[in-house]
């Protein structure tokens, strides 16, 4: 099995990489923290800046199939690419609707177009909403029924399960109070509670029931899991660049800081920690994406899917935030002062290393499956 | 109409360049990505053929070990083929050298109705091989371009000076070199990075070019690099205690270097 990115995979990762470079750079992050301060609506993303240069990538649309304007791209091919959004601590929701919601809706289209029960309205919105995902007209968010946290508070297109049935929801008809913003530890990021008291499903909005599309829906979770795990990987990335550079600038005793062993032991564990982390995830998003070689019986047990995913995640939650206390430790007083860029990475990493379920979360999952 | 642009692949700027004390050249093993200053030929290069209402955008370059993931990316951005030479015979190639290497590249290029260039490479910096390019093509050229229109067999230029610029007219075909700044060079889609791997990339070697391997290379240059050497370290200036006689320590000190 290998774990390097494919060509493509590189290509892809390399692109977004050098664009997201120019286009939006830690003072774009800081502009998301900073609009929280008043009033935690979402800036306007669409149409301008990052999002609008990824869509015109075709970063967005990459995983819908080509008939509809995507580019067919597989999970796996995707996984360098969220590894550099999350680097740059993208604010923008274009993780959770490229490869979490966007080839949920391409799924569900062919279920839907199979059983041939839902609704024209839904069959309509259905068609919409993957037109506005090429478009990059709007993101798309899922909403599971366990209450986690809604991953863009103003979502154009929301998918969301609830008894009997899954559900395509207009985010801009919503009433005001249905999406209810949350703080987060990361004032760039935007979440929000789905209060269904003031959501109304009918049959109108209904795609599928939750049988037919229980693999579809499971699939888009779990690339939930190792897409927030591949940011964090992304993330442990810039925070070692920067207190490299730290330390090697900071004097004591007529030295760099970086030259005791205290010092730099620490952040040679940190990386260490860190690349240890990254075969997990890329094996994972491989499993996920059914690449040859993952099925294998040698794997046993932990072929499994979701033994895959929570391994990854668990690592890359450890992993990144090992990353961020040595970071905050080596950089001394200066790391404290949220005006330093460590806080934009750091504060991410606090946040994504609790999302799709914490590190020791997903080492009962494995501990379950492997002792069962 | 049918572009050539002429694209270098350089080391990362990002990464510090190293020179190699055997060859006393810039090390050049490791990964070679696009030229950013090419980036905007390419670019202006797609907007034409666009506007022109159709026509291809063919990349010419000369590399070391066959080198092509910068020439990748120009094909990614949208051009639709390339010819790449490559040669042991070429390590050295000066200014001019790359020049003829470039025209004979051109040359295997059919029809092709305008040449862009960077007005220099920038991990060479000679800004020479647009001028000899087109003196090597026969071609008239026009330099230093920061805006450009093609209109009845013309190109018209604005052309960068220091006050400002100047209006130019050019008739086809020519060679153009244009500013960073021309236009803003958009990003490869990963549509255009995955069809990327499957555009025609003419792979030449010195012999194909029709050259001869005493005029490039070591043999052909006009030039010999005798050695390398770190620039010297700053010494520490000399500091002079005011005891009421600084001033004329200072103006002997001037004295000294000859400037009072």
């Amino acid at each position: 099995m290998r774990f390097a990115l494919s060509d493509d995979g590189l290509g892809f990762a390399d692109a977004v990489r050098d664009a997201l470079g120019s286009v939006a750079p830690p003072a774009h992050v800081r502009r998301w923290w900073d609009a929280a301060e008043t009033s935690l609506v979402t800036p306007p993303f669409t149409g301008d800046g990052p999002w609008q240069a990824l869509v015109d990538m075709g970063v967005v649309s990459a995983c819908l199939p080509g008939d509809v304007g995507g580019a067919g791209l597989r999970f796996v091919e995707m996984v360098g690419v969220c590894e550099e959004l999350g680097a740059a601590a993208l604010p923008e929701p274009v993780v959770a609707t490229a490869v979490v919601a966007a080839p949920l809706l391409a799924d569900l289209a062919q279920i839907v177009d199979g059983v041939g029960e839902a609704s024209p309205e839904v069959v309509e919105a259905l068609e919409q909403a993957l037109d506005d995902v090429v478009a990059g007209a709007a993101a798309v968010a899922v909403a599971p029924q366990d209450d986690t946290l809604v991953e863009c508070a103003d979502a154009g297109w929301l998918l969301v399960e609830a008894d009997g049935g899954l559900h395509l929801v207009d985010g801009r008809s919503l009433p005001a109070n249905a999406l209810v913003p949350q703080r987060s530890v990361d004032g760039a990021r935007r979440v929000a509670r789905l209060d269904r008291a003031h959501l109304d499903l009918s049959a109108a909005t209904q795609l599928c029931g939750t049988g037919e599309a229980a693999t579809a829906w499971v699939a888009a979770r779990r690339r939930a899991e190792v897409a927030c795990a591949a940011q964090l990987v992304g993330l442990g990335r810039p925070m070692l660049a920067l207190t490299v550079d730290y330390v090697n600038q900071r004097r004591q005793f007529g030295v760099p800081v970086g030259s005791f062993q205290a010092v730099k032991h620490q952040l040679a564990d940190a990386a260490l920690h860190l690349e240890f982390a990254v075969p997990p995830v890329r094996f994972a998003a491989a499993v996920l994406s059914g690449v040859e070689g993952t099925e294998d019986a040698e794997w046993g047990p932990l072929g499994e899917p979701q033994v895959a995913v929570s391994t990854a995640k668990a690592a890359a939650s450890d992993a990144a935030e090992q990353v961020a206390a040595a970071a905050l430790q080596c950089h001394g007083a200066i790391g404290y002062t949220v005006e330093h860029d460590l806080h934009l990475y750091m504060k991410r990493t606090w946040a994504l290393a609790r999302s799709h379920g914490d590190a020791a979360t997903h080492r009962s999952i494995v501990a379950t499956h492997l002792l069962r | 109409m049918n572009i050539v642009v002429c694209a270098k692949q350089i080391p990362d700027p990002a990464e510090p360049g190293e020179l190699d004390p055997e060859t006393k050249t810039l090390k050049r093993d490791g990964k070679l990505i696009l030229d950013e200053s090419d980036m905007y030929g390419v670019e202006m290069a797609l907007q034409l053929a666009d506007n022109a209402g159709g026509g291809e955008v063919t990349l010419v370059s000369m590399a070391p070990d066959n080198k092509v993931d910068g020439i990748r990316t120009g094909l990614a951005m949208g051009a639709a083929k390339a010819v790449l030479v490559s040669d042991p015979a070429l390590a050295g190639t000066d200014a001019l050298g790359t020049a003829k290497v470039l025209a004979a590249a051109v040359g295997k290029v059919e029809g092709a109705d305008l040449v862009l260039t960077a007005t220099e490479s920038s991990d060479g910096y000679t800004g020479t091989v647009p001028e000899q390019l087109a003196e090597l093509l026969g071609l008239p050229s026009v330099t230093f371009a920061k805006h450009i229109e093609i209109a009845d067999g013309k190109v018209k230029v604005q052309r960068q000076t220091d006050a400002g610029y100047d209006e130019v007219e050019c008739p086809l075909p020519c060679v153009v070199s244009v500013t960073a700044g021309v236009v803003e060079p958009r990003y490869p889609s990963f549509k255009g990075i995955m069809a990327a791997k499957s555009k025609p990339l003419d792979q030449l070697a010195l012999a194909d070019t029709g050259l001869e391997a005493d005029q490039v290379g070591w043999a052909g240059g006009g030039q010999e690099i005798v050695g390398v050497e770190d620039a010297p370290e700053r010494e520490a200036g000399e500091i002079i205690e005011d005891d009421g006689t600084g001033a004329e320590k200072i103006v002997a000190y001037l004295e000294n270097l000859k400037l009072v």
